[in-house]
């Protein structure tokens, strides 16, 4: 049972992190992209799509832990079986 | 003109206002993402020689990909047939998507890139479409599945592993050992340098797979999730609150089309500028 409550929490917790982390780090890389923007308004363009493209990358990580993480949620029982072993109705 | 394009987009509102009752009556239905009706869906009742044909919702993504490239096949034809030097609106969108990404493409791989650009907008055009084919009412997204995007993954790895043997020959594997200062002690390191490299270069289409496989699902299950809110009371009123996870997903789709494209681009340039010595 506890391993379900592992794998459980592991769910939970994967997209959260990384979700943390990817906020930290694509503030940072549109922080950057604005001063940019701002000190040479006409290169706005291209540090728009240097941007985009960064974002992606950054995002692409919070998508490998949401990856591993539907994987494992596949793997739980549903719900009404564990209600069942733990000798509810 | 004009009154075409109103009826299309009269059209599209109209198809899209049906697409909350299909997805909403299968989550009330307690299906799963994958067992979304969609129009192929009869395909799991056809039997060739006694054997189902289709057995699999990985199966029925790559007929829904199939069908995409019969569409986007009449359509290249048909829409080919008028080019002019004075532009139609579909000619004038086709030559500006494909001027941007040239334009992005050089940037990446220099002027030597221009020869690949069938290769990359055919990427990104298919990438784009299949992402977003989902969001029509009944439709599936064929990127949705592991499978398709384990194989485009997989066709990128092969075309760039086969472009760089066929340009440099056998001394392709020197530039796995890049980096590594090569007297001295250091050729002891070479085997591990070497693996590392070879591990980053096979991790890099599944990266690209898992990309879009992971936008476009995650996507995909928000949007029904919102439906699933809407399908649960007891009365049903059918309003579209997925909408704006659609917007955004056609933003995300576009970008991540563009970023497979690109990063298709990056590792070509990679295998084809190494002579040079320059690093891009």
């Amino acid at each position: 049972m506890s391993y379900l409550v592992a794998i459980a929490l592991g769910v939970g917790f994967a997209v959260s992190v990384a979700a943390l982390a990817c906020g930290l780090a694509q503030g940072r890389a549109v922080v950057a992209a604005l001063e940019g923007a701002a000190r040479q308004p006409e290169a706005a363009g291209r540090l728009t799509s240097l941007m985009i493209i960064g974002l992606a990358f950054i995002e692409s990580l919070v998508l490998y832990a949401f990856v591993f993480a539907l994987l494992l949620y596949l793997r739980l029982p549903p719900t009404a079986d564990i209600i069942k072993l733990l000798g509810g109705k | 003109m004009i009154p075409r394009l109103r009826l299309l987009t009269a059209g599209a509102l109209g198809a899209l206002l049906l697409g909350p009752t299909s997805l909403a009556q299968a989550e009330a239905g307690g299906h799963g993402a994958e067992h979304v009706g969609t129009w192929l869906n009869w395909l799991f009742q056809v039997k060739v020689a006694g054997h189902p044909l289709v057995t699999d919702p990985a199966q029925l993504a790559c007929a829904w990909s199939l069908t995409l490239v019969l569409a986007l096949m009449v359509t290249a034809v048909i829409g080919g047939r008028r080019f002019s030097v004075r532009p139609g609106p579909f000619q004038m969108l086709l030559e500006t998507g494909l001027g941007a990404l040239r334009t992005v493409v050089e940037s990446v791989m220099g002027p030597r890139g221009g020869g690949f650009i069938p290769f990359l907008a055919t990427i990104f055009i298919y990438v784009f479409l299949m992402n977003v084919l989902g969001m029509l009412p009944g439709a599936l997204s064929p990127t949705s599945s592991l499978s398709t995007t384990g194989a485009l993954g997989l066709m990128v790895f092969v075309v760039v592993q086969s472009y760089g043997l066929r340009r440099h020959g056998i001394g392709y594997f020197r530039h796995f050992l890049e980096g590594l200062p090569l007297y001295g002690f250091f050729w002891v390191l070479a085997p591990l340098v070497f693996v590392i490299h070879l591990i980053g270069e096979v991790f890099r289409p599944i990266s690209l797979a898992l990309r879009l496989f992971g936008n476009v699902t995650a996507e995909e299950t928000v949007a029904i999730t919102m439906l699933g809110l809407v399908a649960a009371g007891r009365v049903f009123i059918p309003i579209p609150v997925h909408w704006p996870m659609l917007l955004l997903g056609l933003l995300t789709s576009f970008v991540q089309a563009l970023i497979f494209a690109l990063l298709t681009a990056v590792y070509l340039a990679g295998v084809l500028a190494h002579e040079e010595g320059t690093a891009r």
